[in-house]
C-alpha cells in the first residue's frame, strides 16, 4: 500500500487556525484514533527538478532521487538540475484508498477539525457561477473511442509556490492511483488559464483521429525538431504516451480537450500540452477530470478543489458549464447526498445507548450535516467529497469512530451455542498422534506444486485430475499438489547433512478436478510418511502402515502394485473393503532418488483417510 | 571391618610388597584397569592405610625433526667432514658439490657449526677451525642423547644420566633446535601399605563386591544384598532423545481451533477452488476491484468454470452489485457480469467459507462459525510472502451482535491465544462496515502489533443471503503468528522446515 507524506508543520497550521487544539505530540494517537494508521513520523527532504518543476519529496532512508519521475532526467548525470528545497516534518500514512477526502493536508485538516470538535457539520464552499462552458463529443461514449465523462473547475486567485505545487501534484497522483486506478477510471489535468481563451466560445471535449490533430506534448520544447506529434505518434513515441497506451488499446479516436479557440490542453488519459503548462507563477487554472466512471470523474474534482480551497482560503473555484450529448451540468457539483439514518439501528450495531442528538453530533462531528426527524430517524447530508458512503451503515461507522473505539464497552454475545469440531479435523489429529507416536516428526509443505514435481520426478504419466493454475507466479508452482510424496521427498533433500535416519509425515490436503462438485474441484485429506536412512526398507514401513492402519480402525487389505516410481516387487497398495485403492507404500526407485539428490534409501506410504 | 572389594584387594596385594609400587603395576598384579585402581588407593590414602609418594620426573623422547639424524650425521658434522677433505677450508658456493646437502641446507648449517666452534665463514670461504678438526673423531652430548633415543624410546632423564648420557649438556645443545627433543614433566605416584594398613589387615578385614548394573539375577538371589551399587557423576550428559512432534506450525493451528471450539464455534470448511462468485461477488467486491486482478489472484485454467448457486441468490447479489438492490445501499453502480462471477480461482480469504456457511445458515438463529486453511495470493517469495499462507476466519450470527461484542469476544479469543492487551482502531475493509484493526501488544519486542481485520458485514452482504441478524466477522493470517510464538525470521522456515529445528523446538512454546 502506497504512503502518503502529510506535511505536520502544514496540517497543525490548519487544524489549529481558529484555536489551539492540536499539539504536535498528540498528532500519531489522535490519528490512530481517526482510523488512519502512521506509518512512521519523520523528516523528509524536499528537492524540485529544474528541468520539468517536479518536486520530489525523499524521506532521509530514501536518499536523494536518482532520476525524475515525471521527465526522467537523471540526476546522477544532470547534477545541476537537482535543487534542494529544505527539510519537511511528515506523518507517513498508510493510504487509505476510499478516503481520497484525506490526502491531502487540506482535506485532513477539515476531517481532524471536525473530529476534534473545532469546525463540525456539512462545511459549505462557495462555488462561483460558471463562466466557461464545455461540450461534450457524443463519439466519446461510443466503445471505440470510450471516455464519456468529465467534470472541470475553474481556479482563480492562485498564489502558488513551491510547496503548493507539491501539494497540488501530490494530490492529483494520489488520486490517480486510487480513485483513478492509476488513470484507467479517472485522470485529472491541471492548466495555466491564462494561456488559454477565457471567453464564452465553448471548450469542447472530443474524440480525434490518430493522425489527427498535432499538438507539443508535455517536457518538448515548441522549438524542438518533431515535438508537433498526432495523438497516435505521442502514444509510440512520448515516454509517458508509452507507459499509458494501454488505457487507448483498440480505440479508432482519442480523447482531446480544447479550448475555445481550438488550443489542445490534453489527450486525456495520456499527456497534457506544453503549451498549458502551470509554473510558479500561474494565477488561474482550468482543471478538468475525465473517465469511465461518473462517480469516480465528479468525486475527484470535489476533493480536488475542496482540499485546494482548505489549503488557500484566497482561492475562488468558478463552475464550468457542461453540455453533453443528453444533458446539461454544472460541475464542481457539491450537492450533499441525502441519506437517512435510523436512531435505534445506529445504537444497536454500535452497542451503546445513544440520544438523537447525541448520534447527531457524532455525525456533524465527522462532516455530515444532520437534521433530526421526529420518528427516531436522522436526515443526513453527506459531503460531495466523501466516496465512502453507500449506505447508512457507513454513517454508522463515522458515528463509532466519532465515539471513540476505545470508549466502547467490550462484552460478549449472550446466545449460547455449541461449538463443533469437523470430523476430518479429528481424524487428522489422530493420524498425526499415531504417526507422532511411532517417532515421525510432522511437516508442513506447500499445497501448491508442478507437474515436474508431482509425476516427471515420479517417473507417472500427468494426472488428468490437476487443478491448473491459468497465471503461475513461478515454474514450481503450476498445480495443486495431487500427493503428499513430492513435498516429503523434498523435505528429505533439504535435510540431507542431518542426522540419519530421519522420519517424517505430513497430513494434508490434495485437490482433484471433479465435474460434480460445484466448483469443478474438491480436496481429499491424505497421510503420507517417509522414511530415510543406510537400512531402511520396505519391512519398516509395512510396519509403520500397518500400525497406522490398526490405530486408525481402516479395514483394509494388502496387495501387490506396479508403479514406476517404486523398486518393482516392493510396492504394495492398500485396499478397502470395497476394493477401492486407499494408498501405495514401498521402497523409491533409485531414478527417482537420484532426481531428488538424496544418497541414502528412502521408503514411503500415502494413503487416503 | 568391611571395605568396597577393589580397594580390599589392593591393600591385600599391597601388603605382600616389601616395595612402594607404582598404580600400573599394581593393576597389573590385580589383573585390573588402571583407573578403578587408581581410585581405590586415593580412597585407602584417606583414612592413611596406604601412603602415596608423588615424584616429579621428566621423560625424553625425539621430536619427528631428529629422526633423519638417527641414522644420518648432523649438517655440521658433514660440513667439517668436507672442509677437512678439502685441507681445512671450501668456498661456500662449492661445499654443496661435495656432499648431501643443498644450498640452504648448508646456510642453516652454519649456524651450528661456528656455536660448537667447529669453523668459521671468512669473506666466501668456509674455514674449519682446530676445535672442528677435533671433533672429527668425538661423539657429542647431543649425538649421543639422540642415538640413545633411538627406536622411539622414551626414557626417563635419570635413567639416561645411569647410563652415562650426559643429559643436561645434550639438553642446552638441543635447545634451540625446534622439534628435536620433547621433554614432558611427568609425576612418578608410588602406593605402600603403612602401619595403620597392616594392622588393619592383621585385625581382620574383608571385601564387599561393587557392580555397575543391578541385575534380574541379583534381584532373584538376594545377592543385591552383598554388593554396591558403583555411584554415578549424575551431572554428566547423556544422549539426546526426541519424540515424534507435530509440526511447531500445526501447534498454532490447534490452539486456535481449541480456542474456537471452546468458545461455542462450529468448524467449517470451504474448497480451495472457488468461484469468483464466493470469493468476491458475494462479499461485494466490485468485479473491476484491483485485488481481483490476474496480478494477485491464481484464476485457474482447468477446471475452466464454476456453476453459480441458486439463481435468485445470483439475481439479489447482481442488484446489490449494480444499483443496492433491496439492501439500502447505492450499489457499485457497474453492469455486473455473470461469467466474471464463474471464473475459479484459488480462494483468497477463509471469508469465502464463512460466506458459504452464512448462506447456509438458517434464519433467525443464533450461530458461530469458523474456518482454519490455507489460501492464495499471487505473491512473490520473500522472508514474509508465500503464494500460500493460513487464515482463520470466525463469524457470528447474532441479533445482539455490535461493534461492542465484536470488540468483547475478539478480546477473549486473544486472551485465550496468550494476548492480554488487545487494542482496536477503526479500519476499512470492503465487506465490513463498521471495522475494526485488531492490534496486540507484545511484550518481548515492546510495541503494539497489527494482528488483523474484523467487523460487522455489510448488509450489502448479508441481505442477499437472506441473513438479516448482524454478522461479526473477522480474519487473521496465522503464518505471522506462529513466526512471533516461534521466534522465526522467514516464512519459509515452516514450509522449509530443518530436521534440527523440528527436533528441538520445544512442544511447549
Amino acid at each position: 500500500m502506497p504512503l502518503i507524506n502529510m506535511p505536520v508543520d502544514l496540517l497543525l497550521e490548519l487544524v489549529n487556525a481558529d484555536r489551539e487544539v492540536l499539539t504536535e505530540a498528540a498528532v500519531s494517537d489522535t490519528l490512530h484514533d481517526m482510523g488512519v494508521e502512521v506509518e512512521e513520523l519523520t523528516a523528509t527532504t524536499v528537492y524540485v527538478c529544474r528541468a520539468c518543476d517536479n518536486v520530489i519529496e525523499q524521506t532521509k532512508a530514501q536518499g536523494a532521487p536518482l532520476h525524475c519521475a515525471k521527465c526522467g532526467t537523471d540526476f546522477r548525470e544532470r547534477t545541476d538540475l537537482l535543487k534542494e528545497l529544505g527539510q519537511n516534518k511528515v506523518a507517513r500514512l498508510d493510504m487509505l484508498a476510499v478516503r481520497p477526502d484525506i490526502f491531502d493536508p487540506g482535506g485532513m485538516a477539515r476531517y481532524m477539525r471536525g473530529f476534534l470538535g473545532v469546525r463540525t457539520g456539512l462545511i459549505e464552499y462557495e462555488i462561483r457561477e460558471p463562466k466557461l462552458t464545455l461540450r461534450v463529443d457524443p463519439k466519446l461514449s461510443r466503445p471505440e473511442s470510450y471516455r464519456p465523462h468529465i467534470a472541470c473547475a475553474v481556479l482563480r486567485n492562485m498564489v502558488l509556490d513551491d510547496d503548493r505545487i507539491k501539494l497540488l501534484m501530490n494530490l492529483q497522483e494520489d488520486l490517480h492511483w486510487s480513485l483513478g486506478r492509476d488513470r484507467k477510471l479517472a485522470s485529472i489535468g491541471v492548466y495555466d488559464l491564462a494561456t488559454l481563451s477565457d471567453d464564452e466560445q465553448p471548450y469542447s471535449f472530443e474524440a480525434v483521429a490518430p493522425d489527427g490533430l498535432r499538438f507539443v506534448p508535455l517536457g518538448f520544447s515548441p522549438d524542438d525538431a518533431g515535438a508537433n506529434m498526432t495523438p497516435g505518434e505521442i502514444l509510440e513515441k512520448h515516454k509517458t504516451g508509452q507507459k499509458y497506451a494501454h488505457l487507448l488499446a483498440g480505440f479508432s479516436a482519442f480523447p482531446l480537450l480544447r479550448d475555445g479557440r481550438g488550443a489542445v490542453l490534453s489527450m486525456p488519459p495520456i499527456i497534457n500540452s506544453e503549451a498549458t503548462r502551470c509554473t510558479r507563477e500561474t494565477t488561474q487554472c482550468f482543471v478538468d477530470v475525465t473517465g469511465l466512471s461518473n462517480r469516480t470523474v465528479e468525486r475527484s474534482l470535489n476533493v480536488l478543489v475542496t482540499g485546494l480551497m482548505e489549503v488557500m482560503p484566497e482561492l475562488v473555484v468558478e463552475a464550468v458549464r457542461i453540455v453533453g450529448p443528453d444533458e446539461e451540468r454544472i460541475t464542481p457539483d457539491l450537492t450533499p447526498a441525502p441519506m437517512t439514518l435510523g436512531v435505534q439501528e445506529a445504537c444497536d450495531t454500535i452497542g451503546i445507548p445513544l440520544e438523537a442528538d447525541q448520534l447527531a453530533s457524532l455525525l456533524e462531528r465527522m462532516g455530515h450535516g444532520v437534521a433530526k426527524s421526529p420518528d427516531g430517524v436522522l436526515q443526513v447530508r453527506v459531503p460531495a467529497w466523501r466516496n465512502d458512503v453507500m449506505h447508512p451503515v457507513d454513517l454508522i461507522e463515522d458515528a463509532a469512530i466519532a465515539y471513540g473505539y476505545e470508549n466502547l464497552k467490550p462484552e460478549l454475545v449472550p446466545t449460547f451455542t455449541v461449538g463443533a469440531p469437523r470430523e476430518i479435523e479429528e481424524r487428522s489429529a489422530a493420524a498425526r498422534r499415531v504417526l507422532t507416536g511411532l517417532g515421525f516428526h510432522q511437516v508442513m509443505t506447500l499445497p501448491l506444486s508442478s507437474e515436474n514435481a508431482a509425476f516427471e520426478k515420479w517417473r507417472i504419466e500427468p494426472d488428468p485430475r490437476a487443478v491448473k493454475i491459468e497465471n503461475p507466479i513461478s515454474v514450481e508452482q503450476t498445480i495443486c499438489r495431487v500427493s503428499l510424496l513430492p513435498g516429503l521427498l523434498e523435505t528429505l533433500a533439504i535435510n540431507k547433512q542431518y542426522d540419519l535416519p530421519q522420519y517424517l509425515f505430513e497430513v494434508g490436503d490434495c485437490c482433484f478436478v471433479d465435474s460434480d462438485e460445484e466448483t469443478g474441484a474438491r480436496e481429499a485429506r491424505q497421510v503420507a510418511a517417509a522414511m530415510i536412512g543406510t537400512r531402511v526398507g520396505f519391512a519398516d514401513i509395512r510396519a509403520v502402515a500397518d500400525a497406522f492402519v490398526r490405530e486408525m480402525d481402516l479395514a483394509s487389505t494388502i496387495a501387490a502394485t506396479e508403479h514406476p516410481g517404486f523398486i518393482a516387487g516392493r510396492v504394495a497398495k492398500l485396499v478397502d473393503a470395497n476394493g477401492e485403492r486407499l494408498g501405495v507404500l514401498g521402497e523409491v526407485h533409485p531414478i527417482v532418488l537420484e532426481n531428488y539428490g538424496l544418497k541414502h534409501p528412502v521408503s514411503v506410504l500415502e494413503l487416503s483417510l | 571391618m568391611e571395605l568396597p572389594q577393589t580397594q580390599f584387594e589392593a591393600l591385600e596385594r599391597l601388603g605382600t610388597l616389601a616395595e612402594p609400587t607404582t598404580i600400573p603395576e599394581l593393576a597389573s598384579l590385580l589383573d585390573s584397569d588402571q583407573s578403578p585402581v587408581a581410585a581405590a588407593c586415593a580412597a585407602l590414602s584417606e583414612p592413611g592405610y596406604v601412603s602415596i609418594r608423588e615424584t616429579e620426573y621428566e621423560e625424553f623422547s625425539l621430536g619427528k625433526d631428529a629422526r633423519p639424524f638417527i641414522a644420518a650425521p648432523l649438517p655440521e658434522r658433514v660440513l667439517i667432514g668436507v672442509l677437512a677433505a678439502r685441507g681445512g677450508s671450501c668456498a661456500l658456493t662449492e661445499v654443496p658439490d661435495h656432499c648431501d646437502l643443498n644450498a640452504g641446507q648448508v646456510g642453516q648449517s652454519l649456524r651450528w657449526l661456528q656455536q660448537r666452534g667447529w669453523g668459521r665463514k671468512e669473506k666466501d670461504m668456509l674455514v674449519l677451525s682446530d676445535a672442528g678438526r677435533a671433533a672429527a673423531d668425538t661423539t657429542e652430548p647431543d649425538e649421543r642423547l639422540i642415538q640413545a633415543l633411538a627406536a622411539d624410546r622414551v626414557a626417563r632423564a635419570d635413567e639416561l644420566a645411569r647410563e652415562g648420557v650426559p643429559v643436561d649438556a645434550a639438553r642446552k645443545l638441543l635447545a634451540k633446535r625446534k622439534g628435536f627433543l620433547k621433554i614432558k614433566q611427568r609425576t612418578d605416584r608410588r602406593v605402600a601399605i603403612t602401619d595403620a594398613g597392616k594392622a588393619l589387615l592383621t585385625k581382620g578385614v574383608h571385601g564387599r563386591r561393587t557392580v555397575t548394573q543391578l541385575s534380574p539375577e541379583m534381584l532373584a538371589d538376594g545377592t543385591w544384598r552383598d554388593v554396591d551399587i558403583q555411584p554415578y557423576d549424575v551431572t554428566l550428559a547423556a544422549k539426546k532423545l526426541y519424540p515424534g512432534k507435530e509440526h511447531p506450525f500445526q501447534r498454532t493451528l490447534e490452539r486456535v481451533r481449541r480456542v474456537f471450539l471452546e468458545m461455542g464455534f462450529e468448524e467449517i470448511a470451504s474448497p480451495w477452488v472457488e468461484s469468483a462468485f464466493w470469493d468476491f461477488d458475494a462479499l461485494f467486491q466490485p468485479q473491476d476491484h484491483p485485488a481481483r486482478d490476474m496480478q494477485d489472484t491464481f484464476y485457474i485454467a482447468k477446471p475452466q468454470r464454476c456453476r453459480l448457486p441458486d439463481e435468485a441468490l445470483v439475481e439479489r447479489t447482481r442488484a446489490t452489485h449494480e444499483t443496492g438492490g433491496d439492501t439500502g445501499s447505492t450499489g457499485w453502480r457497474y453492469a455486473w457480469s455473470r461469467e466474471r462471477a464463474r471464473k475459479p480461482v484459488l480462494r483468497t480469504h477463509t471469508t469465502a467459507a464463512t460466506i458459504r456457511a452464512l448462506a447456509r445458515h438458517p434464519g433467525k438463529q443464533a450461530g458461530k462459525y469458523f474456518v482454519i486453511g490455507p489460501v492464495f495470493r499471487r505473491e512473490t517469495v520473500d522472508y514474509k510472502h508465500l503464494p500460500v499462507f493460513h487464515q482463520v476466519d470466525g463469524i457470528i450470527v447474532d441479533p445482539k451482535a455490535s461493534l461492542s461484542t465484536l470488540l468483547g469476544t475478539l478480546g477473549a479469543f486473544y486472551r485465550k491465544m496468550g494476548f492480554p492487551k488487545v487494542r482496536f482502531r477503526p479500519s476499512f475493509f470492503p465487506y465490513t462496515e463498521p471495522s475494526a484493526e485488531v492490534l496486540l501488544w507484545l511484550e518481548n519486542r515492546g510495541e503494539w502489533v497489527e494482528m488483523g481485520g474484523s467487523g460487522v458485514f455489510r448488509p450489502e452482504v448479508t441481505l442477499p443471503l437472506g441473513v438479516t441478524d448482524r454478522v461479526l466477522a473477522w480474519g487473521l493470517g496465522l503464518e505471522r503468528l506462529a513466526m512471533m510464538i516461534h521466534d522465526l525470521k522467514s516464512i519459509g522456515e515452516l514450509y522449509f522446515a530443518t530436521m534440527p529445528w523440528l527436533r528441538e523446538a520445544p512442544l511447549c512454546r
